[in-house]
């Protein structure tokens, strides 16, 4: 018996954002109701602390605790994600919650738990921790969507998204425990190990897989487990929105890539079948019903299933490429959908209830404010995938990994969800800047400094990943080789 | 454990998880479905017995009856009006739920077949797990280990910022 070897720097991004959350969460009772907003400033320090310490972790490749956590370049890729999410979404909240009288200093401390469970997600190859980190996360992340109490569909969106969570959570320790009993192992090599090279795999052994591809579809939003989606979004304070989509899918994504593409997909029979038909449909079923929307915050959740559906492709693929283009995709889409939300957060922060989330509410506003509505614009753009921005960058890289492999169907319906999906992102766009509103225009507050840092940011982010995508496709591209 | 009984037992103890656990998703009265929840965790504590995992058995008795159960009953007692009224618990959705389920239970027994499961007969089961449990989650488990108190301690604050007063 001997205590596993820690390597305390490899932890120390997690740790950093951790022990963050603990003082800061220890410091709220002590501050008085005017002073919440000092959990904020603290958090978001500790943050770039984290980052700073993941920066210096990058290119170390190695294990600690046994190799129950990873500290590769393709965990250090997703933390520096998740923890840029935390960090924007903090500075969009600031102001919001003021105007929205519901400053509350637990918010904080809950964005980053959920940050430090994304981070343990990305951060283990071992089942159990995986599931862990996806409590972590997934817990808070109730909580947040429910945390405009006095808001009706906060509420709804809340209890629909824990009832469905914990639902999806009895898929996925269902499915662990089947591929545990069938191969005696947490650990994703290990279980390639047992599975690989057997003639015939084990039927529980692909109950397993598909009951923890159930789970991970619910996190990620994929049809048919993405009815709790439209209504989390649409309930949860703007700036949570923004931060589910761009967080947590990234991590149940890298949690999925970690799991499924590193063989296990080829190893277990009829997987990539069904990876393929629910990246069919979840695209498919995601733009087709964004059409219709009228919230813009429902419409991006709508958007965000398409989302899904792409980046489920390199799951399909299955390659080392592949994976490297999802990353890149997913880093990409998070930028761009946290800028997104910070441009919907201060429109919604105008109004103390949620009168201000159709689109509707953007008639005009490009004209009144010319730089809110070409960020918007961008964001939009690059959600539908135009160049050169971000969000095609991501597409190119992805679906080029695709035809390499000779994918060309899924490619080509992917390319036509494309096309459709650029009409509801861009009739944003029109009602922005070619239509008069036909009373009171709305008035939108004018953009506090931290949401302006963080805008800035985000443009920037966006602009420079579609213009020189080389620099973070390698480091994508090298996260991935890194792993194992 | 006499082996010879052993085989009984365990269908008797999974005849009445199951039954009881139909029971508790079906009756109408939310009173009678927590004390039918009380007996299905009881049954599934009898499994563990038998599967020599005696600690788990325990914490199962401790946690899920002595606590969560009771604590259900509680709520039960001190919420206005839910005892005693009749509460659907059906809705159209239902043919669809038990054929998902017929499925289910059909490709899982044909696959029980099919399956070799990874069984290690050359370790002996401990008198006592609760040694060897405690030594694992200080060593080979430690990262699991202390990443469930974040859960908790997440899942704490998160009740008490849903609960708290405006």
């Amino acid at each position: 018996m001997s205590f596993p070897n820690v390597d305390f720097a490899l932890l120390s991004p997690s740790l950093i954002v951790c022990i963050t959350a603990l003082l800061t969460m220890l410091l709220v009772p002590f501050l008085g109701e005017k002073r919440q907003v000092v959990v904020a400033h603290l958090s978001w320090i500790g943050l770039s602390i984290a980052l700073f310490a993941v920066s210096q972790q990058i290119g170390k490749n190695a294990t600690t605790f046994g190799g129950m956590f990873l500290g590769d370049d393709f965990s250090q890729f997703f933390s520096g994600i998740f923890i840029v999410a935390a960090m924007l979404t903090i500075f969009t909240s600031i102001d919001y919650l003021r105007r929205k009288e519901n400053e509350h200093g637990e918010y904080y401390p809950l964005i980053l738990f959920a940050t430090y469970g994304m981070m343990v997600m990305a951060s283990s190859s071992n089942l159990l921790v995986i599931f862990l980190g996806l409590e972590i996360m997934s817990v808070s992340l109730y909580v947040l969507a429910g945390f405009a109490r006095t808001e009706l569909k906060s509420t709804e969106a809340a209890i629909k998204y824990f009832l469905l969570g914990a639902f999806a959570t009895g898929f996925t320790v269902f499915g662990i425990a089947f591929v545990y009993g069938v191969t005696g192992t947490f650990d994703v090599a290990g279980i390639i190990n047992a599975a690989f090279g057997q003639s015939n795999v084990d039927t529980f052994l692909i109950i397993g897989s598909a009951l923890l591809l159930i789970g991970f579809g619910f996190k990620v939003a994929a049809v048919p487990f993405h009815m709790w989606a439209p209504d989390a979004y649409e309930g949860a304070p703007s700036p949570i929105t923004g931060f589910m989509s761009a967080g947590p899918k990234a991590a149940a994504f890298a949690a999925m890539l970690r799991i499924f593409s590193v063989g296990f997909g080829s190893t277990v029979p009829h997987l990539q079948t069904l990876f393929w038909i629910v990246a069919v449909a979840t695209m498919t079923v995601g733009n087709i019903i964004a059409l219709r929307q009228n919230n813009i915050k429902r419409m991006l959740a709508f958007s965000s299933i398409a989302h899904a559906g792409y980046i489920l492709i390199a799951l399909v693929v299955g390659t080392g490429e592949a994976s490297s283009a999802a990353a890149l995709y997913l880093l990409a889409y998070a930028l761009t959908n946290l800028g997104a939300f910070m441009v919907i957060a201060l429109v919604d922060s105008g109004a103390k209830h949620d009168e201000f989330t159709s689109i509707d509410t953007y008639t005009g506003l490009a004209r009144k404010r010319p730089f809110l509505g070409l960020a918007l614009t961008l964001f939009m753009l690059s959600l539908a995938g135009f160049p050169p921005t971000a969000g095609f960058m991501g597409k190119f890289v992805l679906f080029k990994a695709a035809v390499s492999q000779g994918f060309y169907v899924l490619i080509v319906i992917a390319v036509l969800n494309s096309l459709v999906s650029v009409f509801y992102y861009l009739r944003v766009v029109v009602k922005m800047f070619m239509t008069e509103p036909d009373g009171q225009p709305v008035e939108v507050p004018a953009v506090p400094v931290f949401l302006m840092v963080a805008l800035a940011f985000a443009v920037a982010a966006v602009l420079l990943i579609g213009v020189y995508p080389q620099g973070w496709f390698n480091f994508a591209g090298l996260s991935i080789l890194g792993a194992n | 454990m006499d082996s010879a009984i052993a085989p009984y037992l365990f269908y008797l103890f999974s005849f009445v998880v199951v039954v009881s656990g139909l029971l508790v998703v079906t009756l109408r009265d939310i009173f009678h479905c927590a004390l039918f929840l009380i007996l299905c965790l009881f049954s599934v504590a009898g499994i563990y017995v038998l599967l020599g995992a005696d600690f788990i058995a325990a914490v199962q008795v401790l946690l899920y009856v002595g606590a969560i159960a009771v604590l259900m009953i509680f709520a039960i007692m001190l919420t206005a009006k839910v005892s005693g009224i009749g509460i659907k618990q059906q809705n159209e959705q239902v043919p669809i739920a038990i054929i998902t389920t017929v499925a289910f239970v059909a490709i899982a027994l044909y696959g029980l077949g099919k399956t070799i499961w990874n069984i290690k007969t050359d370790v002996a089961i401990p008198d006592n797990t609760t040694m060897a449990i405690g030594k694992l989650l200080m060593t080979t488990y430690v990262v699991p280990f202390e990443i469930v108190s974040v859960v908790l301690l997440a899942a704490l604050i998160g009740a008490i910022v849903i609960a708290r007063r405006n």
